[in-house]
């Protein structure tokens, strides 16, 4: 279920940028690297080592778009989320309690296949990991924190962009903007 | 006029990028799911 939700952000990100054309980052073949790790945790390949190197490539990636509008908020949630992974064997954590409030009952250990989530007892961190809910007419998600910030860097880079005061198509150049 | 379906596409690939690398949402799992797996051990 989690790709058609990517899928979903591409393509309404897609429609968005047909009309707001946005400034188009730089080292992209770094984010492809990153999404190794992830596509192997929704695989149930899960090792803080993995969430580890996705951190470090996504931080690298950051590195070559500070200017980017929007970056700092990406970033700031890919820390926060592979942070949180990091620290939970390269899962990131759901409590019994989060899924029981919607009349789920899974006992801790239990890796969700097709997520990256796996179900804890409780963890210091929780309030890091998924346990807002965010309903929608497709699908009802449990969302984290960090979720909700790449969510804003994405709009911020969607929306920073005015067609009608900069040309958008020109090459992305950090530091000159 | 395609230059600028080229960047949308482009666009689109980057956010589902973001996304993938950077996100970890779950949908919903009902009470019967059947995509889960327990870790022995764990």
């Amino acid at each position: 279920m989690l790709p058609l939700l990517y899928i979903a952000i591409a393509l309404i990100v897609g429609v968005i940028a047909l009309f707001r054309p946005p400034r188009l980052p730089r080292a992209v073949y770094l984010l492809a690297l990153a999404c190794v790790p992830q596509i192997l945790a929704m695989m149930g390949v899960r090792h803080w080592l993995l969430a580890l190197t996705g951190l470090v490539l996504c931080l690298l990636w950051y590195r070559f778009n500070r200017s980017l509008p929007g970056a700092l908020l990406l970033v700031a949630g890919i820390v926060l989320n592979l942070g949180t992974m990091v620290l939970h064997g390269g899962s990131m954590p759901i409590t019994t309690a989060t899924l029981a409030a919607l009349g789920v009952e899974l006992p801790p250990g239990t890796v969700i296949m097709g997520s990256k989530d796996t179900v804890v007892a409780d963890s210091p961190i929780w309030w890091l990991g998924d346990w807002i809910r965010v309903t929608t007419p497709w699908r009802n998600w449990i969302i984290s924190p960090g979720d909700l910030l790449v969510a804003a860097g994405l709009l911020r880079w969607l929306l920073a962009t005015n067609p009608g005061k900069e040309k958008s198509n020109a090459p992305y150049a950090p530091g000159l903007s | 006029m395609k230059k600028r379906i080229v960047q949308a596409l482009f666009a689109a690939i980057i956010s589902g990028m973001l996304a993938l690398a950077g996100t970890a949402a779950l949908g919903q799992p009902g009470p019967q799911s059947s995509s889960v797996s327990t870790v022995i051990g764990s």
